[in-house]
């Protein structure tokens, strides 16, 4: 993502890398933001076609997200495998040669902000979709929520002109942010276990 | 004085007090969010799980291969 915004502002003319370079981040979040709604409809639809089929029960899928959240963390520490519900294929790079860098890099963002679409490495992805599932009584919620996920998997890419990554070379770029890694896989970690425990205890206390 | 003001009188290195309103204006962001779907009647335990687990799948995909 870091390289292909890099790649579309550096083969522009010096002159212009500033101004292209501006529209480009601005239609990547703006193509976050879209991918998110539409990946939200997608998920509110088929939320709210379960609340009509069987109502709410959202302390259900509440308890259903906890235990999918405990199964990947078990994965996480190895324990066992799970399917990856998110499909393979990345978001294709010749789509860089083949629009306009603005159209581009906004369908880029756009195919990055359907989440699921693309290939995804986030174990929280698989709890979250199971409770988004459940507020089929709140569609637009669900929406949101994916508009956030959306927006801010874009967002990211704030951290190009920030760091100045433009002017970096791609090894440049994974060095910095190497270190990172052990951090990022403590931290999804205590997440999933903050987020399945706290659900657990929201249905324990919803029961009572 | 307290907090992150007493922090800078008190000669503490400017990224702490980086961090103080990185994290200040993190919360505040967080609280707006969650205002959204607790407001249209979704509990805010399961709003603010959801929303930390949006943004997190956001920030971690900066790290996927």
């Amino acid at each position: 993502m870091i390289h292909t915004i890099r790649w579309m502002v550096m083969r522009e003319p010096e002159a212009d890398q500033y101004r292209i370079g501006a529209q480009i981040l601005f239609l990547f979040l703006l193509g976050g933001l879209t991918g998110g709604a539409v990946a939200g409809g997608m998920v509110a639809f088929v939320g709210y076609l379960l609340f009509l089929l069987v109502g709410s029960h959202l302390v259900g899928f509440a308890l259903a997200s906890s235990l999918v959240g405990v199964a990947y963390i078990g994965q996480q520490l190895g324990w066992w495998r799970l399917p990856r519900l998110s499909l393979s294929h990345q978001v294709p790079e010749a789509w860089r040669n083949i629009f306009a860098p603005k159209t581009a890099s906004f369908l880029y963002s756009g195919a990055l902000g359907l989440t699921f679409f693309t290939r995804i490495s986030s174990y929280a992805l698989y709890p979250f979709l199971v409770l988004l599932l459940g507020l089929g009584r709140w569609p637009w919620a669900a929406i949101l929520l994916f508009v956030i996920a959306g927006f801010t998997r874009s967002a990211t890419a704030l951290l190009v002109p920030v760091k100045r990554w433009a002017y970096s070379s791609a090894t440049v770029v994974t060095d910095e942010l190497e270190p990172f890694s052990s951090i990022i896989i403590v931290t999804r970690t205590l997440l999933c276990v903050a987020a399945s425990a706290s659900l657990l205890v929201w249905v324990f206390l919803s029961m009572m | 004085m307290s907090g992150l003001g007493s922090a800078r009188a008190q000669g503490a290195p400017a990224s702490l007090h980086q961090l103080g309103m990185w994290l200040a204006y993190s919360s505040l962001g967080f609280i707006i969010l969650l205002a959204v779907p607790a407001a249209i009647g979704l509990p805010a335990a399961v709003a603010a799980v959801a929303i930390l687990l949006a943004i997190w799948i956001g920030i971690e995909s900066l790290f996927s291969p």
